[in-house]
């Protein structure tokens, strides 16, 4: 398989190369750097506000983390890791002039496989009386899962229209919102499953 | 070995690592150590999905040390409220 990929440049609508400034040697689109910048500050201020709520009550804290299934959680991120690695596998293919389609196919199916599996965690969580309004680590892991989880639902979306209109742009575009929603995850899951 | 293919398994590898250091049961954690452990496995992680997934390794050596940069601050941040956090607590409330 190549491992190199072509530079996409971004080309303005009157022919000549897009100058986007420091941005321009970036990969893909610029604006989906921007994007991811702007997830990656808001997560990670997202992440530091989790980690100073829990210092003010670690006990409540901990005795809630132990309510979430820590198994579950680690295979949701094998399950994401590995759609992230068939979308990066379709990239190349592409690239290389192969057929990416199948490999888009199997990262979307595990997009929803992802989401199947956080269902199940949401309705075990929820049939035991462990809602938003139970406590501040509850209204924390449902604000987090659940924005990360509407992100996937985003991105698997945006996997279907650059699968259909598959330029090379587009596919990078859409891969890197991906790549981006795979390494929140990466974050996300061990700071509210397994660190206390 | 393709590098994409031993990236995947690096992932793979580094999530059951990090599953089996922050696993247990109740409330008992990792201690100090795993702490660092699970937050480097992740920083790692991160940063090997920005690299060769996000294809940051043909952008400019700056942007690369930014991201590493950024990534950094993040784990030690959250390392230093973990370990530090009944000081964090009491200054705080």
């Amino acid at each position: 398989m190549t491992e190199t990929a072509a530079p996409t440049t971004v080309v303005a609508a009157d022919g000549e190369a897009a100058d986007w400034g420091p941005l321009s040697s970036l990969p893909g689109n610029p604006m989906m750097w921007i994007l991811i910048l702007g997830e990656l500050a808001a997560f990670g201020a997202m992440f530091i506000g989790f980690a100073v709520t829990r210092a003010l009550d670690p006990a409540t804290f901990n005795a809630s983390q132990a309510q979430l299934d820590r198994l579950l959680g680690g295979v949701n991120t094998m399950v994401l890791v590995t759609s992230g690695w068939l979308v990066a596998v379709a990239v190349r293919r592409r690239v290389s002039g192969r057929s990416h389609r199948l490999a888009m196919l199997g990262a979307m199916v595990l997009g929803g496989v992802f989401l199947a599996i956080k269902a199940v965690e949401y309705g075990d969580k929820i049939g035991r009386g462990l809602t938003l309004e139970t406590n501040s680590f509850f209204q924390l892991y449902y604000l987090l899962t659940g924005f990360h989880a509407m992100h996937v639902a985003a991105g698997i979306i945006i996997l279907g229209i650059v699968t259909w209109w598959d330029s090379l742009e587009n596919l990078e575009t859409g891969a890197a919102f991906w790549h981006m929603v795979d390494l929140i995850w990466v974050l996300l899951y061990p700071i509210v499953y397994l660190l206390r | 070995m393709a590098i994409l293919t031993r990236t995947w398994m690096l992932l793979m590898l580094l999530t059951a690592v990090s599953m089996w250091t922050g696993h247990g049961e109740g409330t008992g954690g990792p201690g100090p150590l795993g702490v660092g452990l699970v937050l480097a496995a992740a920083n790692v992680k991160a940063d090997r999905i920005l690299t060769h997934y996000l294809d940051l390794h043909r952008a400019d050596g700056g942007w690369r040390a930014g991201f590493r940069i950024l990534l950094t601050l993040l784990g030690v941040a959250l390392f230093g409220i973990y370990v530090l956090y009944p000081m964090i607590g009491a200054a705080l409330r």
